[in-house]
This record gives structure tokens, C-alpha cells and sequence, in this order.
């Protein structure tokens, strides 16, 4: 097993009152996985990724990454787990902007303090396996939106982690270029990669092959056939992406309302 | 670390304009500290050079009453002082780093010495016994020296050094002529001169008082016939030749050590001391010290300034580049690599800074150098000192910018725009 979270509460501080955002979420992935964590704003997700990235820590409960008691690391130690264990893909892609693609590529691959010249192979190597193989002294500025994001690709995959984390990997891209980074993900599980992706979207989340829902703190488990119902619904509304760009940038700007929304949509599907 | 300071490089040079402008303190301190050390190093020397003359190694031993020159002149012969011996002398040539040693007698030779109607109205007049001349670098340029026979027989003759010659004969060819001391007739046998012609730098009064008693001009006759003039066998003074300028002091101590045992006086502060060229030019250097102490500290509180300035800019930088440093800490990078690179950054930009400080101080004093025309030594070690301590500036106030940096929580950095 590659995650193992039991019992995980975090509670956030906010002034003098105590805030619980993960109440008792247990999760558990193996290995060539891939799924989804899915929940509006709000849900408690973007706290599980961080947790599952070791970004932070959880105020109680146990999280073994690869056999690792994650609880026990120091901040050394955590940032040594993100560097092997964990590729990071942002919806932001997160790229610095003076330096090529081979560049930010090869961040990670300094930082576990590997030669430079295996640095430029390897981080080539991995520009290929995302198809960017040509554009190597590109610079971010001068790349499009999904390509941006295939460099953070290669990036995140560069040290090869034992699990790939994206958070809303398309949510900046259109259309075209999202469907095109899932491909590129499911063509990464296929060849064996642990992927766990955060999204708020049903469409994106259903090319997964394993659904978990998050709604106020708490995990909902997705049945096959719920993703089976998933993906129907979703060839029902046709070429629903463009509607769900709309719904983005329609959350963006007032969140509250769109958790509502969405906690309706949870609601109907488990029923 | 060679990855780190590239990466600095990079950084300063996109922002070329704030990197110059955080640079400019450094550069004007470090600039200032440069310029002053070079001046303050270039006047040292040239007193040093002043008072001691260049390359001649010799230092006077002479009789001293308290913290003055015990004036034959005036206080008469004094008691209890004996006339140094041949003998004497020879135990100071047996002294470390004495290479020669003479024994002479001198007054002043205020209205004493005439040529017809004309005297010299200052000057000295020495008698000196066979080494002084080579003690003391002179050689013959006109005539002859003293021979061995001039002092056997007591005879007449004198040396005139330039200034004398052309004060008493004014042009006229004085070698064979007679000049008239203290009432006797002399032959002026040669004229004599330094054999490195030395000409003082004159900055001030003070130089001028120095060097003016010089230039009034010498005569020298030999010391056998010193009685002929002042009616005594007088206790002399002593002058050393040593092997380097550096060791004056020591055999200057050591030598007035062994004369002191000879005394037998009643007043304890008739002794044998050294003229301490060394010391006095320390003791003149030490006159401007405090001025230039003050100017250093300026010099210092700029540097303050500037190193202030590179911590402001620094906490700008690490503000304006949070989400890069959010990002670098997700990916895997260390506390201490997003510190190292920002010290390093900090250290990269005031080293540089130093280094241009250096450059621009040398220019600096060379142009002081021009315009007053004082001497200026440019200090290899103060320049590599200056561009070490600039980047020592770089490390501490680097310090509380990096710190903040390296713990920037990713996730909230990774959030800020």
C-alpha cells in the first residue's frame, strides 16, 4: 500500500475558535491507482492534499506514506518525502518563469543533489515521455497553457515518486488542452504511475477509475457503479466541459453558493 | 554552491537597476575606506621616509639631560661623563646588527665659521673621527677625505658639505682656500656629500622646521684637533650603521646600554639615549591617527547604511519571489538550500558591491593623490580585506530575510500572488 490515512483529523485554528476541517477521514491507495478526490470548496480536499503531500500534518491520526509514519518526520525529513515520494502538478503549473523547460524540470533532480549532467539527461528524458521533447529551451512564457502544464508534469515526475499529486490539474487549462492532460494522465497510470488528483469536477473526476468523495470534513467512499453513474451522466450533458469552465470561474467568484450546489449534486448521487 | 551563485547572477542581473542602486552604499563604503587607508598608509610612509632618510640605516646616540639633548654649548663639559674610547667603540661594532659605528663631536656653528666676511650664520660644525664618513653614507666630491697622517698631526683642515660651500664661497672654488673657525685658519681640504641625495617631502611647518636645520649647512675637521677649538677632549656622541631601518630601536637600546656604564654622574637623567627615528615617525603617524580613526568610522556607518539597505531589498526580493520559494520547498527543497541561496544571493551582491568599492577607491585615491599631492600606497591586504568584509555584510544582514524564506510555510506561499 502506498497511502495509508486512518483516522486523520485537522483542525484549523481561527482566532479563538476551533475549526475542524478532516473529521476521521481514513483513505486507503495502492499501488498503479488512480484516483480522485472530489468535493466542492470547502470540502476539506485541498487540506487532504496537503496532508497527503506532506505539506502539513494532521492534528491527530496515523498517515504511513510508502510504510513511512509521516507524523514522525521532522521538516527535514519532510521535505526529503516530497522530493522522492510525491510529484506535486498544480492547477497554477507553478513554473519559474526565467527558466527553460529543461530548467524547472531539473529543480528536483538538484535538490536530491544528482550531477549535472545526468540532471539535463534525465530531465530531457522526461520532457519526451510528456511530448515536449522539442521544446526543451522553451520558456514558460513562451509556452501554451497545456504544454505549461505537461512541464510540470515532467517536473513532478522527474525523481519518479512513488505517487503523482494533482490538484486541479486542468482548472487553468480550456477545454482541449484539459482533455489532452488527462490523456497524458492516463497514459502515466497505464504505464504504472500512482496518480491521486484533487478536483471539484465531476467530468475531470470520472476519468478516473476511482472515485472519493469529501463533503464537510468527511470521505464518502464512490462505488463502481457510482462512477459507472458518473460517467453516464456525463455523456448525457454531451460535451459537458465547457459548461464546467463556465462553473469554474462562476465558483471562483462566489464559492459559497457553488458548495451548495454542489452538496445537492453529492446528495442525489448517493441516494 | 557554484549552482547557488549562478543563480544569484541570474537574479541580479534581471533586476540590474535595484541590484546597482542596493550595491551603491556597499560601493561608497567600501570606496571611502579604501581611499582613506591608501592616504592614511601613503602619509605614513613618506614620515617614515621623511625622518629616517631613505635607505640610510644609521642611528645618533647622544648624551641627554632629562628628555632634552645635553647642550655642551651652553651647560659646558659635564662631570662624570667620560670620553669614549677607541676601545669602546669596538665593543659596538661586536653589537647585532651593527655594521659600522663612529664617534663625533658637534656645536652649533652659529657665527663661528667665516670664509673673508662672510659666515655661516647656522649649521654644525663635527669633528669626526676616521669612520664617520662612512658611517654616515658621505662621499668626497671635490678634494680629498682625511688621511690618516691629518689626524696623527693635528692638522688644520675641513670638510664642507654642499650647503656650507655655497654659503661661505658662494660659487668660488673652495677647495685650497682658508677658512677661519672659532678664530683658528683652516685648509678646506674636500667637499663631501650624501651618497644618495635624499630631498624630504615638506607637507607642512612642521616638515620644514624638521628638514630647514639640515640644510644649514656642516663643516667637519678632525676630531684630534677639537681641542684646538674648544679647549677639551669633550665626551662624543655615537653614530651606528645597521644592517636594516627596522632594527634601530634594539641596537640603538643595546648601544646606549653599554655607554650608560660608563657614567659615573649625580643627576640620573644624564644619560646615553637613541635618537628612535622610528619611534618618532610612529609618534608623528599617531598625530593623524584620530582624525582618521573618525573618518574609518564614517566610512563604517556607511557601510552600516548599505548593509541595511541590502536587507530591505532582500526581504523585498524574498516577499516578491514567495511563491517561487512556496513552490521550491513543495518540490522538495530544504530549510537550509532556500537559505543557502538567499545568503548566497546577498553575499554575491555585496561582494560585488566590494569589489567595484575596491575599484572605485583606488581611483579615488589616486585622484587625492594628484590634487594634493600627497603620497598614496594602495594595501593589497586592505582591498582583499574590504571585499571580504563586504561579503560578510551580505552573510549577517542577509540573515533575517533568508531565515524568513527558508520558513515560508509552501502552502501559504504557494497561495500568495
Amino acid at each position: 500500500m502506498i497511502l495509508d490515512l486512518q483516522n486523520i483529523y485537522k483542525d484549523y485554528q481561527q482566532d479563538k475558535l476551533v475549526v475542524p476541517v478532516l473529521k476521521d477521514v481514513s483513505l486507503q491507495v495502492e499501488e498503479g491507482e488512480y484516483v480522485a478526490v472530489m468535493g466542492p470548496s470547502g470540502s476539506g480536499k485541498t487540506t487532504l492534499m496537503n496532508i497527503i503531500g506532506c505539506l502539513d500534518r494532521p492534528t491527530s491520526g496515523t498517515y504511513l506514506l510508502a510504510g513511512e509514519d509521516v507524523q514522525k518526520c521532522r521538516d527535514k525529513e519532510m521535505s526529503d518525502l516530497r522530493l522522492r515520494s510525491i510529484g506535486f502538478v498544480f492547477q497554477s503549473f507553478q513554473l519559474l518563469s526565467r527558466q527553460s523547460a529543461l530548467e524547472n524540470v531539473a529543480l528536483p533532480l538538484s535538490y536530491a543533489g544528482i550531477k549535472k549532467k545526468e540532471r539535463r539527461e534525465r530531465a530531457t528524458q522526461a520532457l519526451e515521455r510528456v511530448g515536449l521533447g522539442d521544446r526543451v529551451t522553451f520558456k514558460p512564457t513562451q509556452l501554451s497553457g497545456g504544454q505549461k502544464q505537461r512541464v510540470a508534469i515532467a517536473r513532478a515526475m522527474v525523481n519518479n515518486p512513488k505517487i503523482l499529486l494533482a490538484d486541479e490539474p486542468t482548472g487553468a487549462l480550456d477545454s482541449k488542452s484539459g482533455q489532452q492532460i488527462m490523456e497524458l494522465f492516463q497514459q502515466l497510470n497505464d504505464e504504472g504511475v500512482t496518480i491521486v488528483m484533487i478536483t471539484h469536477d465531476r467530468n475531470i473526476a470520472s476519468k478516473a477509475k476511482r472515485i472519493v468523495h469529501i463533503i464537510d470534513g468527511m470521505i464518502t467512499e464512490g462505488e463502481n457503479g457510482q462512477t459507472e453513474n458518473l460517467n453516464d451522466e456525463m455523456s448525457e450533458e454531451g460535451d459537458g466541459l465547457e459548461y464546467d469552465q463556465g462553473e469554474i470561474e462562476a465558483e471562483e467568484s462566489i464559492p459559497s453558493e457553488k458548495e451548495e450546489e454542489h452538496g445537492d449534486g453529492k446528495e442525489a448521487e448517493n441516494e | 554552491m557554484l549552482e547557488n551563485i549562478r543563480l544569484s547572477f541570474q537574479g541580479l542581473w534581471s533586476h540590474k537597476m535595484r541590484s546597482f542602486l542596493t550595491m551603491l552604499g556597499i560601493i561608497i563604503g567600501i570606496a571611502a575606506i579604501i581611499a582613506i587607508v591608501s592616504t592614511i598608509k601613503g602619509t605614513n610612509e613618506q614620515i617614515k621616509e621623511n625622518l629616517i632618510g631613505s635607505g640610510e640605516n644609521t642611528v645618533n646616540v647622544r648624551l641627554y639631560q632629562g628628555d632634552y639633548t645635553y647642550e655642551i654649548d651652553y651647560n659646558g663639559v659635564p662631570d662624570g661623563v667620560p670620553v669614549i674610547s677607541e676601545e669602546t667603540r669596538q665593543k659596538m661594532m661586536d653589537l647585532k646588527h651593527v655594521e659600522g659605528a663612529s664617534l663625533y663631536t658637534s656645536r652649533d656653528g652659529y657665527n663661528v665659521v667665516y670664509y673673508k666676511n662672510t659666515g655661516l650664520s647656522g649649521g654644525k660644525i663635527y669633528g669626526i673621527d676616521k669612520n664617520y664618513l662612512n658611517v654616515c653614507n658621505y662621499i668626497i666630491r671635490k678634494g680629498r677625505g682625511f688621511t690618516e697622517s691629518d689626524y696623527k698631526k693635528f692638522r688644520k683642515v675641513v670638510l664642507l658639505d654642499e650647503n656650507s660651500s655655497e654659503t661661505l664661497f658662494q660659487g668660488e672654488e673652495p677647495v685650497g682656500k682658508t677658512v677661519e673657525i672659532q678664530r683658528e685658519p683652516y685648509t678646506v681640504i674636500g667637499i663631501v656629500a650624501k651618497s644618495k641625495k635624499f630631498e624630504p617631502v615638506i607637507n607642512s611647518v612642521e616638515d620644514y622646521y624638521t628638514y630647514a636645520e639640515k640644510n644649514m649647512g656642516a663643516v667637519y675637521v678632525p676630531d684630534t684637533t677639537w681641542p684646538m677649538l674648544y679647549g677639551y677632549d669633550e665626551p662624543q656622541s655615537l653614530v651606528l650603521k645597521l644592517d636594516s631601518v627596522d632594527n634601530m630601536t634594539v641596537a640603538g637600546k643595546e648601544a646606549s646600554a653599554v655607554l650608560n656604564n660608563d657614567l659615573s654622574v649625580t643627576d640620573e637623567t644624564m644619560k646615553y639615549k637613541a635618537d628612535d627615528l622610528l619611534k618618532q615617525a610612529e609618534d608623528l603617524q599617531k598625530l593623524g591617527q584620530s582624525t582618521n580613526t573618525m573618518l574609518i568610522w564614517i566610512a563604517g556607518i556607511s557601510l552600516l547604511v548599505g548593509g541595511i539597505g541590502v536587507m530591505n531589498i532582500m526581504l523585498v526580493s524574498v516577499t516578491e519571489r514567495t511563491q517561487e520559494i512556496g513552490l521550491k520547498k513543495a518540490i522538495g527543497a530544504r530549510k537550509s538550500r532556500v537559505l543557502g541561496q538567499f545568503l548566497t544571493e546577498a553575499a554575491v551582491l555585496t561582494s560585488l558591491g566590494g569589489l567595484v568599492g575596491v575599484i572605485v577607491g583606488i581611483i579615488l585615491a589616486e585622484v587625492i593623490s594628484r590634487v594634493t599631492g600627497t603620497l598614496v600606497a594602495i594595501s593589497v591586504p586592505a582591498a582583499v580585506l574590504a571585499v571580504v568584509f563586504s561579503m560578510v555584510i551580505g552573510i549577517v544582514f542577509g540573515l533575517l530575510p533568508s531565515y524568513k524564506a527558508a520558513n515560508l510555510d509552501p502552502i501559504e506561499a504557494l497561495r500568495h500572488e
